[in-house]
């Protein structure tokens, strides 16, 4: 990405967007493993949730931190004839609400859109400034 | 958090050296207009050739998002149009100069 002062505002809407852009490929990985059952470590799939923090001091824009798994335990579901049912025929199922995974999508796609007409009010007023030169 | 880092530092080298023009003129060693003009030139190709390559990455499959791009294309779209002002700008200044009657 270009290190350019001049474009300042510019950068700092596009790290908006990459973070955003994280956060939208976290719930849709939440999504689609709504209903898993086996992982690698084990267990069923936990919800992830995305972190973000600044970068450095001053206006440097934000960061993904990391994607972290959900504390909340698993949801149980008497399901005896699946193949990963307990003893006691309980399924360990992922602890993902897909209805708040929507709402959260949807909270992602909105601060995406605000990034972005951020950005386009920057182009617009920059474009606006250069005309005054005529 | 201080606000007054957002300066224009893009404009940084040929601002400063556009107000050093009557100093080169007056045969110091401070860069002259010429090559302020010529360093903004550079900056612009540079902006440029940046977004050719941002393109070129996502149609490869080596960029795995929009933005990037989109604010590579629009950072050099803006300072090639601040440099075409500043050069229509220029060109009318040197009409004025031929203008004028001795």
């Amino acid at each position: 990405m270009a290190n350019d002062a001049l474009f300042r505002a510019m950068d700092l809407s596009a790290s908006g967007l990459q973070a955003e852009w994280v956060r939208m490929q976290v719930v849709a990985n939440n999504i689609a493993n709504a209903e898993t059952t086996e992982t690698v470590e084990g267990g069923p799939y936990r919800r992830k949730h995305v972190v973000f923090a600044t970068v450095l001091d001053g206006l440097n824009g934000v960061q993904v931190r990391g994607v972290v798994s959900s504390l909340s335990g698993p949801r149980m579901v008497y399901d005896p004839s699946h193949p990963d049912a307990d003893e006691k025929g309980f399924v360990a199922m992922p602890d993902v609400n897909p209805s708040l995974e929507m709402v959260d999508l949807l909270a992602a796609s909105r601060a995406y859109e605000a990034n972005l007409t951020c950005m386009r009010n920057f182009k617009l007023i920059c474009e606006e400034a250069i005309k005054l030169l005529r | 958090m201080e606000p007054t880092h957002i300066t224009p530092n893009g404009m940084g080298p040929a601002a400063g050296s556009l107000s050093g023009a009557a100093g080169a003129a007056a045969g110091k060693g401070q860069p002259g207009f010429k090559e302020a003009l010529q360093g903004y030139l550079e900056h612009v190709d540079g902006l440029q050739q940046e977004a050719d390559k941002a393109l070129a990455d996502l149609a490869t499959g080596k960029m795995d998002n929009l933005h990037e791009l989109i604010v590579a294309i629009n950072e050099a779209d803006l300072s090639f149009r601040l440099m075409m002002q500043i050069r229509n700008r220029l060109v009318e200044a040197y009409k004025e100069i031929m203008r004028m009657q001795l």
